[in-house]
């Protein structure tokens, strides 16, 4: 840790990664894995104490003891760790840190590979808890073989990670980067609304996987979790809020190329309504799978004011960044509260309301900024 | 042509520019000042793409705030340091723009001809240097029927050979079409360049008349 090249990775990469993902780590833990830490299950007085203890660890003792548990909590370290490879080569070639293209890489290649290997590890943390915790109640429930290997895969992606990176800065004179953007989409019609759709197809797959991700699985968890409420409109709308917010981060990133790579757009001479328009059709295309989903699989009524709410609450996401601008701490927080008031607002069964509130709020939001 | 009144910018408060009122005639003014002193700034508030205190009135009549849309029609920009999405190739570029300034057919072919970008427009803007960054951002800048043109320090980046060519161009619009051009730079003008420049000065957090 004390080595002057781990301090600066520690600094721009490490730091960087995490302020960049903080929203995503939020969303993932408190949609996905707080089931993982602990599964409620109502109604279980009839119940001994150590049953309920087992039916409340049910997942994590699946997680080291099942082949499929086992394949879901190394899979998960693995996206986790195919994410944060894909983060920090993107990072490597970002103008500031170029230095490092010219500096680290003189030094013996076995301290290289130990500094990025401390790096990847603090980057790793979320899911170095996630197998400590596995650990522990393995070891509780007598579950010894997958507990003990643990820590070795653990190391093995930090390794792993570590070797990539210094090969990425070591290769910095060897064969050039042939990648000429999307080469196969190059006579494809590219409206301005679509370009951020292409940035993804370009930059962004893993982030868009891990966001569908996210989604299917809280489909899953929601319908899980209230089975017998199938014909509720605020079950469609809870599953299309939860959607719209698990792609919180799609939608800064969204904000972020526009801000970067479009400002020119601005100078174009195209009136409010064409901007608002534009944004639709974006999030329509962004979140086809979902739109598809909720209208097809929760009857006409439901599944048309769910889909709305989806698409008007993500307009809404992203026009809040036009009060916020690119703060993803200021944005976390509205987004939470945000979230926990249309929740609240959902289960009073205002969803119909939600859809004209949240789509008349995000039109203000981007006529004002305009 | 342009009128400021009540011009005023501030970042968190603190105020970098305030300009009362400045008319800008019709013609060419080279703008200097050093860094930081709000070129980009004014030409940016100027060409409709960051926000400001007052307003900016093209004409006598077109608005920044009030008719935006038709203002931005007759007002171009090339930025200092122009980025673009890396996938996007220069002639889809240049539709884009011709398309939404309303540029005849064809418009582009004279000005990439002139630079010699015909060989690598098709390209994604990824694979181009900055200086082909440079040269494809004052095409776009031409395009369409602009009556004014924005340039945030033109000449940045660009090569030997260029520069004349661009100083062709500004003199052949203006002739043609009669629209004006405000150019920055942190470097004094070098005289002879172009014909009847105005240079202005922006120090002390405003614009006054140079000498």
């Amino acid at each position: 840790m004390n080595k002057p090249l781990t301090r600066v990775l520690l600094n721009v990469v490490a730091r960087g990664f995490y302020q960049e993902h903080t929203g995503w780590l939020i969303v993932l833990f408190l949609g996905v894995f707080v089931n993982f830490f602990w599964t409620r299950i109502p109604n279980q007085n009839h119940l001994t104490e150590a049953q309920i203890l087992a039916n409340g660890f049910r997942l994590v003792i699946l997680a080291v003891s099942e082949p499929i548990g086992v394949a879901a909590l190394l899979g998960v370290g693995f996206l986790y760790s195919l994410k944060s490879w894909h983060y920090v080569a993107g990072r490597l070639k970002s103008p500031d840190v170029q230095f490092l293209a010219y500096s680290s890489n003189a030094l013996p290649g076995r301290e290289q590979v130990m500094s990025w290997a401390v790096v990847q590890g603090v980057i790793l943390l979320p899911v170095v808890a996630l197998c400590l915790y596995a650990m522990v109640i393995g070891f509780f429930f007598h579950h010894w073989l997958v507990p003990v290997l643990l820590p070795a895969y653990l190391l093995l992606l930090a390794l792993a990670g570590a070797y990539y990176y210094t090969r990425l800065l070591s290769s910095t004179v060897g064969k050039p980067d042939k990648r000429a953007g999307l080469k196969w989409a190059r006579h494809w019609p590219k409206p301005l609304f679509s370009l951020f759709l292409y940035e993804i197809i370009a930059t962004k797959r893993i982030t868009y996987l891990l966001t569908k991700l996210a989604s299917a699985a809280s489909i899953a968890l929601l319908l899980l979790a209230f089975s017998d409420a199938r014909a509720d409109v605020r079950l469609a709308g809870m599953i299309a809020l939860c959607c719209a917010f698990g792609h919180v981060i799609l939608v800064f990133q969204a904000a972020e190329f526009e801000l970067f790579y479009l400002p020119f757009v601005r100078n174009l001479p195209y009136g409010r309504g064409r901007a608002y328009g534009r944004q639709v059709l974006l999030y329509g295309v962004l979140l086809l799978p979902e739109l598809a989903w909720l209208l097809t699989a929760n009857g006409f009524r439901a599944g048309l004011t769910a889909a709305a709410l989806l698409l008007s609450v993500t307009l809404l996401l992203r026009a809040v960044l036009y009060r916020t601008g690119q703060h993803m701490t200021i944005y976390l927080r509205i987004v939470v509260s945000l979230f926990l008031f249309l929740l609240l607002a959902n289960l009073f069964a205002l969803t119909g309301l939600l859809v004209f509130g949240c789509a008349l709020a995000a039109g203000i939001l981007l006529l004002r900024y305009h | 042509m342009l009128q400021l009144t009540n011009f005023s910018k501030s970042y968190r408060g603190r105020a970098v520019l305030r300009i009362d009122s400045f008319a800008f005639a019709s013609g060419t003014y080279w703008i200097q000042g050093a860094n930081g002193s709000g070129k980009s700034t004014l030409l940016r508030a100027i060409a409709g793409i960051t926000p400001f205190e007052g307003d900016i009135l093209l004409a006598g009549q077109l608005s920044v705030k009030k008719q935006s849309v038709a203002y931005r029609r007759l007002v171009n920009f090339a930025e200092a340091e122009p980025v673009f999405p890396e996938f996007l190739t220069g002639r889809e570029l240049i539709d884009l723009f011709r398309t939404a300034k309303n540029g005849p057919p064809h418009q582009e072919d004279f000005y990439l001809e002139g630079l010699h970008m015909t060989a690598y427009v098709h390209e994604p803007v990824g694979t181009y240097s900055s200086g082909m960054l440079k040269k494809l951002s004052l095409v776009l800048a031409f395009l369409g029927q602009p009556t004014c043109i924005v340039l945030d320090e033109p000449l940045t980046t660009l090569d030997a050979a260029a520069i004349p060519v661009l100083c062709t161009w500004m003199a052949r619009q203006h002739a043609q079409q009669g629209t004006s051009f405000l150019l920055s730079s942190h470097q004094a003008f070098a005289a002879g360049a172009l014909p009847a420049v105005q240079q202005l000065l922006i120090e002390h957090a405003t614009l006054q008349h140079a000498g």
